[in-house]
């Protein structure tokens, strides 16, 4: 009996481990000397704050395609190359736009759909533009400087940490199923494996956060973060 | 006169009440010791280590700092825990561990920061650190983007701009490269000579010398089986056998492969 071989576990393996490599190339553009990088990152989130809430207020298409022009227009004057912007936010929208959209295409509101899906693209286009943008250490700082509690921005400062050393074990756990494989495997095999990985990964995660916090408390933390003023 | 800083009496710790990892510890580290944790993989010596930095507490037995309790009640007392905070240092095994903060910096800063050390003067024992490490290329990077040494020396600044009396240092010198080996032993000297306490776990017998005056060695039961100089203790070659610690050294002489245990003769 054969099997056809289906590598949707490698094509989700590579996807997201190149998406988080993506993430650190993206910081390049952040040191860009463009327009948008040479403004101050609290004047820039709160200009970008204000045009995705214009863009959450406007009622018609039109204006909102506009909208979405300038942000356009913006990243190609940040020296954001237009192909890797599109692509950065498109990739998206099938999760944030599409799918809550469709049954208003099938039901005749296209209209309706067509506004929700190009409001949805233009607001988090200014988002992705302002994460490109501004080096994501100085995202937090503004971060903090808006007030957010210092124990929300550390959580998601260290979320982001840990993301790239889950993307490298991820990563390498796949090279050294290949290097061992050398060929094709049957999937119900591939399932089996990125199940138990899975799993592995929890159980990892699981351990990281003890040690991380141990590490913490025997550097004096007592549960309320305190940062240098700079 | 030396004062004792730790002392174990009958010390035993399990993994959730279940797996032994350490089995009726007697342990003293006097004041200004530089004494390594010798034993091979899984003799408890992290453990051992998490223990004396109170990260864990002893099942059974007891452990005293500087004469007081060192248990969970202790640690209620805001002041104490502070203060004990402030005197011993753990450097992890893996610096992932220890860089949590998304920049280099903010991991530095951290320790002091949270004990309450007023911002100039971490500033200014920021400075001098990154010059003694030769760090400052990399201050503003993610702790994600350096290399295993980089890590490593980044992890070390970050306990020592606490400047605590006890380092606490876990396989310091696990996947350095020579050179930064070699730094980062330098240091660890530096520190021993302003009179401060030095305790080391480590398996690798080549360092031992370097790291310690003093070894205590754990064995398989995870308890200590040996107490004495790095001098006695490494010319002991039955005990390190008898410990997995013995280096089986193989090299070519005259054409064929030569085997011999490696001899340490510490001076």
């Amino acid at each position: 009996m054969k099997f056809k071989s289906h590598n949707y576990i490698q094509r989700s393996l590579l996807g997201m481990v190149s998406f988080f490599k993506e993430a650190i190339f993206a910081e390049e553009f952040a040191f860009k000397p463009g327009l948008l990088q040479k403004i101050e990152p609290r004047i820039k989130a709160a200009l970008i704050l204000s045009l995705i809430l214009a863009s959450i207020f406007i009622k018609t298409t039109p204006l909102l395609l506009v909208l979405y022009l300038f942000c356009l227009l913006l990243a190609a004057l940040s020296r954001i190359s237009l192909i890797f912007f599109l692509k950065r936010t498109w990739v998206f929208m099938p999760i944030f736009a599409l799918i809550i959209a469709l049954p208003l295409f099938f039901t005749g509101r296209i209209q309706e759909g067509v506004l929700f899906v190009v409001r949805v693209l233009t607001s988090l286009s200014f988002a992705v533009l302002l994460g490109l943008t501004t080096p994501h250490t100085l995202l937090l700082k503004t971060m903090r400087s808006f007030g957010i509690p210092q124990m929300f921005v550390m959580t998601l400062g260290m979320c982001y940490r840990y993301i790239f050393l889950f993307a490298e074990i991820i990563e390498n756990t796949y090279l050294a199923i290949k290097s061992r494989v050398g060929g094709a495997i049957h999937y119900k095999h591939g399932q089996h494996i990125a199940t138990w990985k899975i799993a592995s990964l929890w159980q990892k995660s699981l351990q990281l956060n003890k040690d991380i916090y141990d590490a913490m408390l025997s550097r004096g933390y007592t549960g309320e973060p305190k940062v240098l003023d700079e | 006169m030396s004062k004792t800083i730790f002392e174990l009496e009958n010390l035993s710790y399990s993994y959730l009440n279940k797996f032994p990892a350490l089995v009726n510890i007697n342990l003293k580290i006097e004041s200004g010791e530089k004494v390594a944790l010798l034993g091979a993989n899984g003799t408890g010596k992290s453990t051992l280590l998490h223990i004396l930095d109170a990260l864990v507490f002893p099942d059974t037995g007891r452990i005293r700092f500087f004469g007081r309790d060192l248990n969970e009640n202790a640690f209620n007392d805001e002041k104490f825990s502070r203060e004990f905070r402030r005197r011993v240092g753990l450097v992890f095994q893996s610096p992932d561990v220890q860089l949590f903060c998304p920049t280099v910096k903010e991991d530095i800063v951290f320790g002091p920061l949270q004990l309450g050390v007023t911002q100039n003067e971490i500033k200014k024992r920021m400075d001098r650190l990154i010059e003694i490490l030769n760090i400052r290329d990399f201050i503003n990077r993610q702790p994600h983007q350096l290399s295993v040494g980089e890590k490593k020396k980044v992890s070390i600044a970050s306990v020592l701009i606490i400047e605590p009396e006890v380092l606490l240092l876990d396989e310091p010198t696990a996947g350095l490269d020579p050179a930064t080996c070699r730094q980062l032993l330098d240091l660890i000297d530096d520190f021993h000579a302003q009179g401060k306490t030095v305790i080391t776990a480590t398996h690798d017998l080549h360092m031992v010398p370097e790291l310690a005056e003093g070894l205590r060695i754990l064995n398989k039961e995870r308890t200590i089986t040996a107490d004495g100089s790095c001098q006695e203790i490494l010319a002991n070659q039955d005990l390190l056998k008898q410990n997995n610690l013995v280096h089986i050294h193989k090299h070519r002489h005259d054409g064929s492969w030569h085997k011999h245990p490696h001899q340490h003769s510490p001076t």
